[in-house]
């Protein structure tokens, strides 16, 4: 019984590891709080802005082309609900649109999509433009 | 089959059974089956005299989760007559964790009932260190169950950094509360003050939980591409569960 409370009392004050262990587990919320508290501040200041470009044309088959895209958030916020669109030919009299949706680009990410063209991509000015998102 | 049923019908963790790369599912089978061995020594169905039978169990634990897994997801249709070989192998590999999980944790719910007539007094005197393997079992419990959702990311995207913060502070407050409240268990005073409690306990504890939850994402390819601040916001958020799995770990195990 006398050992089993000695026993106790060593283990109320705690180990040097238990210590440690605490005492790094307190700095890490600390450094994350701080993170946090950095980034709420920035992100107040700042939304999302995506910019979209091709990176890659590859024909599927015989009438299907892929064009794959990457989004980038370059904003200071995170968008939701992004709305790719491309179109093949001049603005005035376009040859095909193709659209697609991302749901969610992160600020200071970027995300990558595909968008499938009836007509050869590589023969008409192709134009990609992310043209609308949503804030959280 | 009870605790596996929620991920065995959710979808995404049929579409990660085929992308999830082998590296890391290997990895993952590897780490999780000693962890298998480890919670049945901890909290196993019989009284174990020797390691070997607690590892035969584990691989038994782990075998039985194949095997639900694999009868879960053909009844479920997910599993197809033709499927090739590694897609099949893949989501019967992954969905198997959270079944021979199950499997232990079932066989300790029965041990503890069998046990009902033993003294409480020795799980309050556990060491630290199986104090913590218990957090952290019952941290993989519950984040095993909700990483691989897309909700977890959107969670996060939605709260915004500021949420998030109050998020982790709650976290760690009722993990607090929870080691607290143990240690209040048989209305005996606490041995230490709340605040040594809350350092060497709770925030351990909470650490724990949040590595647990980290790797859990990782795994399940949930981190990859986000920016520093969201990936530890989707962190934290996982981690809520996660630490209520931690806190109740005792329960749980």
């Amino acid at each position: 019984m006398a050992d089993q409370r000695q026993r106790g009392r060593l283990r109320d004050a705690g180990s040097p590891g238990e210590w440690v262990l605490g005492g790094i587990s307190l700095l890490a919320v600390l450094a994350v709080a701080g993170l946090l508290v950095h980034h709420g501040l920035r992100r107040e200041a700042e939304g999302p802005a995506v910019r979209v470009r091709a990176e890659a044309v590859r024909a599927a088959d015989d009438s299907l082309w892929v064009v794959e895209f990457v989004a980038e958030n370059t904003g200071g916020a995170p968008a939701l609900d992004v709305r790719i669109e491309g179109r093949l030919g001049p603005p005035d009299r376009p040859v095909e649109r193709a659209g697609a949706t991302l749901e969610l680009v992160p600020e200071g990410a970027s995300r990558r999509g595909g968008l499938q063209f009836r007509h050869d991509p590589r023969r008409h000015a192709l134009d990609l433009q992310a043209t609308g998102w949503t804030r959280p | 089959m009870l605790f596996s049923l929620p991920l065995l019908m959710t979808m995404e963790m049929w579409a990660l059974g085929t992308v999830i790369p082998p590296g890391r599912l290997a990895l993952f089978i590897v780490a999780v089956i000693p962890l298998l061995i480890a919670l049945d020594h901890v909290s196993g169905f019989r009284r174990h005299e020797t390691w070997q039978e607690d590892i035969l169990d584990g691989l038994v634990a782990y075998g039985v989760g194949i095997l639900a897994a694999f009868t879960g997801l053909l009844l479920f249709g997910v599993l197809e007559p033709g499927d090739p070989l590694d897609a099949v192998a893949g989501r019967v590999f992954l969905e198997a964790v959270p079944a021979g999980y199950g499997a232990v944790l079932a066989n300790s719910q029965l041990a503890a009932m069998d046990r009902a007539e033993e003294p409480a007094e020795e799980a309050a005197e556990a060491p630290y260190g199986r104090e913590l393997f218990l957090m952290m079992a019952g941290a993989l419990f519950l984040s095993l169950q909700l990483a691989p959702t897309r909700e977890i990311p959107l969670i996060a995207v939605h709260m915004g950094p500021w949420r998030a913060l109050i998020l982790m502070f709650v976290s760690l407050g009722l993990l607090h509360a929870f080691v607290y409240r143990v240690n209040f268990r048989g209305g005996h005073e606490p041995h230490a003050p709340g605040w040594q409690l809350f350092i060497r306990y709770s925030a351990a504890g909470y650490l724990v939980a949040a590595v647990t939850s980290a790797y859990t994402l990782w795994t399940f390819d949930q981190l990859g591409g986000q920016p520093l601040p969201t990936l530890v916001s989707i962190v934290i958020v996982l981690s809520f569960p996660a630490s209520v799995g931690a806190a109740a770990a005792r329960l749980i195990v």
